[in-house]
């Protein structure tokens, strides 16, 4: 299956289309994007085969196959950092993005008008001083519930597309949130786990409640990213590091959603905090990950194992990859 | 001083993106501040405030660009993030509409540069003219009949009496990480 990995870096977004080996960027002259634009974000939809959006501090970008170079899309996030972007599974043409200061943008239309979603984030937070989105996903049992992670202030829910939203952070330790996984179980039973900080959560009310997980096999708290190779399984890749950005990272494999853990193979040390995974279900052995640092990590064993790639590429704050 | 972010969409499709210092606006032949001159497609506005449509031209080394723009009636100026070389529409400038209207008749860039002292596709660096055309709407589109192309530039003006959380607007928060700790504030 052909397929392109795409990084979004602080050098704009790189694009490989020999599985991690190679990396390139557009041409400047063509590509219809900064360079060196600060680069936070890039999200691929099932449905859109070849378009990526890219969320920057320049504003939001989609790149098709067809016109191979990225068109900007006028929104109000232009002045702000765009750094998650979600699209409804099913529906490309409803967008979500999230930005820093922490605030959610939603259009409904493909990009064309978007409107201020009423998300009361912290205004200031501790440490980092602005708050910011994290991670957005829509519910997968309910695509009009969308849940997001912001750091640092927690998790959100709304129920209503966005519209409104409801702060669950009752038994979180650290309100210094950063991804989330979900599991659906056939007797209706749901399982969320939440990254952080300060490790690992779990809810076993969606949310309404959360209990710290004791993850003795973490050489550190600093939790990122969490993903599922497929969705709605028991198999969870989690990244951590030292801090952020930190010296050091690995990767953690759990194949009972997280009641236990164990450390994945890697080829080299990673030099920074595994900042980002990338899934797809097209080909759930097939997973990317990359450190905060540049180091390009990619397994072909559903995550078991890990071959770090040659190229690096200076600061990566996601990586991805899709069928094209 | 205004720093202008154009897409400048080649006839062949290429997008460039050159960052221009504007420090010079005109708008219908007038010196007007920078202070309203924004590039932002959302704006808050009087809730009668109405928008007109323009173009504007913005002096560059590869020559001239023309853009799409909207003048609001509080004296706010918006110019889109997209433009095309004026150079490249050389030959049928005059069948250029801007919102239906052939810039031969809104008033051809050429004589706009002319006026300010500039010549043919060259303008005084740092000048960014504004034509607009007699005209509500707060959207602005320029039509090229010859190359079948379109930039259309719609600015959202946000009420000032509508406040999108009613009568509920909450208090700024301060958040912490650390929840089962005593950690340093810095505030």
């Amino acid at each position: 299956m052909p397929y392109k990995a795409y990084a979004a870096t602080m050098q704009s977004v790189w694009f490989s289309e020999d599985e991690g080996q190679s990396w390139n960027r557009l041409l400047t002259p063509t590509g219809g994007f900064y360079n060196e634009a600060r680069t936070w974000a890039v999200h691929t939809h099932a449905e859109r085969l070849g378009e990526v959006l890219a969320g920057s501090d320049q504003g939001l970008y989609r790149y098709t196959e067809e016109s191979g170079r990225f068109d900007y899309i006028p929104s109000p996030m232009d002045s702000l950092h765009i750094l998650k972007i979600s699209q409804s599974p099913a529906d490309p043409n409803f967008i979500v993005c999230g930005t820093r200061p922490a605030e959610i943008f939603i259009s409904e239309d493909n990009g064309d008008t978007w409107r201020r979603s009423n998300l009361n984030a912290s205004t200031e937070c501790w440490f980092i001083n602005t708050s910011r989105v994290t991670s957005i996903h829509f519910d997968p049992k309910d695509f009009d519930t969308i849940w997001i992670t912001v750091e640092i202030d927690g998790v959100f829910k709304s129920t209503d597309r966005g519209r409104t939203w409801e702060m669950i952070v009752r038994g979180l330790h650290d309100n210094d949130t950063h991804d989330l996984v979900f599991r659906d179980r056939n007797d209706g039973s749901r399982t969320v786990l939440c990254s952080t900080e300060e490790g690992v959560h779990r809810s076993d009310d969606n949310g309404q409640s959360w209990e710290h997980l004791v993850i003795p096999e973490a050489r550190w708290n600093y939790f990122r990213s969490l993903k599922q190779p497929s969705e709605n399984s028991d198999t969870i890749i989690a990244s951590i590091g030292d801090k952020p950005s930190g010296e050091a990272g690995e990767l953690l494999i759990s194949k009972d959603f997280g009641n236990s853990w164990d450390i994945c193979e890697m080829s080299h040390p990673a030099n920074s905090t595994i900042w980002s995974i990338g899934t797809n279900a097209a080909d759930t052995s097939l997973l990317f990950a990359a450190t905060i640092f540049g180091q390009i990590f990619r397994s072909t064993d559903g995550g078991e194992s890990w071959q770090k790639m040659d190229r690096e590429l200076g600061e990566i704050r996601m990586i991805t990859w899709a069928p094209v | 001083m205004f720093l202008f972010k154009p897409h400048v969409i080649g006839p062949g499709g290429n997008i460039t993106t050159p960052d221009v210092i504007v420090d010079c606006l005109f708008t219908n032949g007038e010196r007007r501040s920078l202070g309203g001159l924004s590039q932002e497609c959302w704006l808050q506005a009087e809730c009668d405030a109405t928008g007109r449509p323009a173009y504007a031209i913005t002096a560059l080394g590869g020559g001239a660009l023309i853009s799409p723009a909207v003048m609001i009636s509080n004296g706010q100026t918006v110019v889109a993030r997209s433009a095309w070389r004026l150079a490249n529409l050389d030959s049928h400038i005059g069948e250029v509409t801007l919102n239906g209207t052939r810039l031969s008749n809104v008033g051809l860039p050429y004589k706009l540069i002319e006026e300010a002292g500039g010549k043919e596709d060259v303008l005084p660096r740092g000048y960014m003219l504004l034509r607009t055309v007699d005209a509500t709407s707060n959207t602005a589109v320029l039509s090229d009949p010859v190359l079948d192309r379109e930039l259309r530039y719609r600015v959202v003006l946000e009420p000032l009496d509508e406040d999108r959380w009613g009568d509920a607007r909450p208090k700024p928060r301060y958040s912490v990480g650390p929840t089962k700790k005593d950690v340093p504030h810095f505030i």
